[in-house]
């Protein structure tokens, strides 16, 4: 679908049209469920946070003010990821709290069942660096895009990414016991 | 749309040497390899079909908003042009009230005993007046009574000869 393609979908959604969401859903559901997926690691999480994106979606889509989609879907995808995890730190919080021995490291490696190589390099990572790989690589965007939706210079951005993909490439291609600590 | 290789080399060229600038275009370009072989994650169709229901119970939801915010704005735009219509009348109306009776009160003194009695001279006066214009009347007729013959003479040949219908 080209981009004069995806704006009249749009405006159809702008006018309630039902058929024009289903075909929204279909044309993001993935990419946007790859997106919470491999940031949140957690199939459920991401299922819901999905769920609560389109449901959004619903309200919002009335302020998307003609500029890139892609960057405006993933950016309340990013925030409601954000949104998530602050709620999830003050929960477990709370139960520690109350509990006194439940250990938030378990908790977190039992909520994480998505261990593939990928994942447990993310993982890794810092969630601000993780949060623009998946940008780059769920919404395509350019670094251009990328730095716009920051307010930063186009140089920083390239640097952090840079920084980040590296280590990436080396926590993936290098085996765990050559890995430097 | 992302840049390609080129593009980052050149926009990266602005800040490091072309050397550098080569080297870092090589872990991007490695890292993106890495990230597309990774396995894909898909949503579950279940799931999928769960969010259009959510969606499409949202939509109805909205749009049964809008028509009560619609309805509402109507009823409130109709209200307030009948206040208005009503004040305008009433407004209007006590308007036309106010002067005439006002200027009557003021301007008509018929209110003291005083004002009656001229009014009752003038009456009299007046009345006076036509009791001699009468009498003057009886008295030339009563002069010139071969007229008044002559004029019932010719009424009564009016009547007869019927010479109006022609």
């Amino acid at each position: 679908m080209d981009s004069e393609q995806l704006k009249v979908l749009i405006y159809k959604c702008k006018a309630g049209q039902q058929g024009a969401f289903d075909q929204l859903i279909a044309l993001y559901a993935d990419r946007c469920f790859g997106f919470l997926y491999r940031l949140s690691g957690h199939r459920q999480t991401a299922e819901d946070l999905l769920s609560e994106l389109f449901i959004k979606l619903v309200e919002k889509i009335g302020t998307w003010d003609g500029g890139s989609f892609d960057n405006w879907i993933f950016t309340i995808a990013g925030n409601l990821f954000k949104d998530h995890l602050r709620a999830d730190y003050r929960r477990k919080k709370l139960l520690q709290e109350k509990a006194g021995q439940l250990q938030t490291g378990e908790f977190a490696e039992a909520r994480n069942d998505l261990e593939d190589k990928l994942q447990q390099a993310l993982k890794r990572l810092e969630p601000e660096i993780a949060e623009l790989i998946m940008m780059r690589f769920y919404a395509d965007l350019s670094f251009k895009e990328m730095a716009e939706r920051r307010n930063e210079p186009i140089g920083t951005t390239l640097c952090k990414m840079h920084r980040g993909l590296k280590k990436l490439r080396e926590i993936m291609e290098v085996p765990e016991k050559q890995r430097p600590i | 749309m992302k840049e390609t290789s080129q593009d980052i080399q050149r926009i990266l060229e602005q800040f490091v040497d072309a050397q550098t600038a080569g080297r870092m275009v090589e872990d991007i370009q490695r890292a993106d390899e890495l990230m597309s072989a990774a396995a894909t994650v898909k949503v579950r169709d279940e799931m999928v079909a769960a969010i259009r229901e959510k969606v499409h119970r949202r939509l109805a939801a909205r749009k049964i908003r809008n028509i009560r915010i619609r309805i509402e704005k109507f009823v409130i735009a109709a209200a307030a042009i009948i206040i208005v219509a009503v004040l305008a009348e009433v407004f209007f109306n006590s308007q036309q009230d106010v002067i005439p009776v006002g200027g009557a009160l003021t301007t008509l003194s018929i209110w003291n005993d005083t004002d009656v009695s001229v009014l009752k001279g003038q009456v009299e006066t007046l009345s006076n007046q036509m009791d001699k214009v009468d009498q003057t009347a009886v008295q030339w007729l009563d002069e010139n009574n071969g007229l008044t013959v002559e004029v019932d003479n010719l009424e009564e040949v009016a009547l007869n000869t019927e010479f109006w219908k022609g």
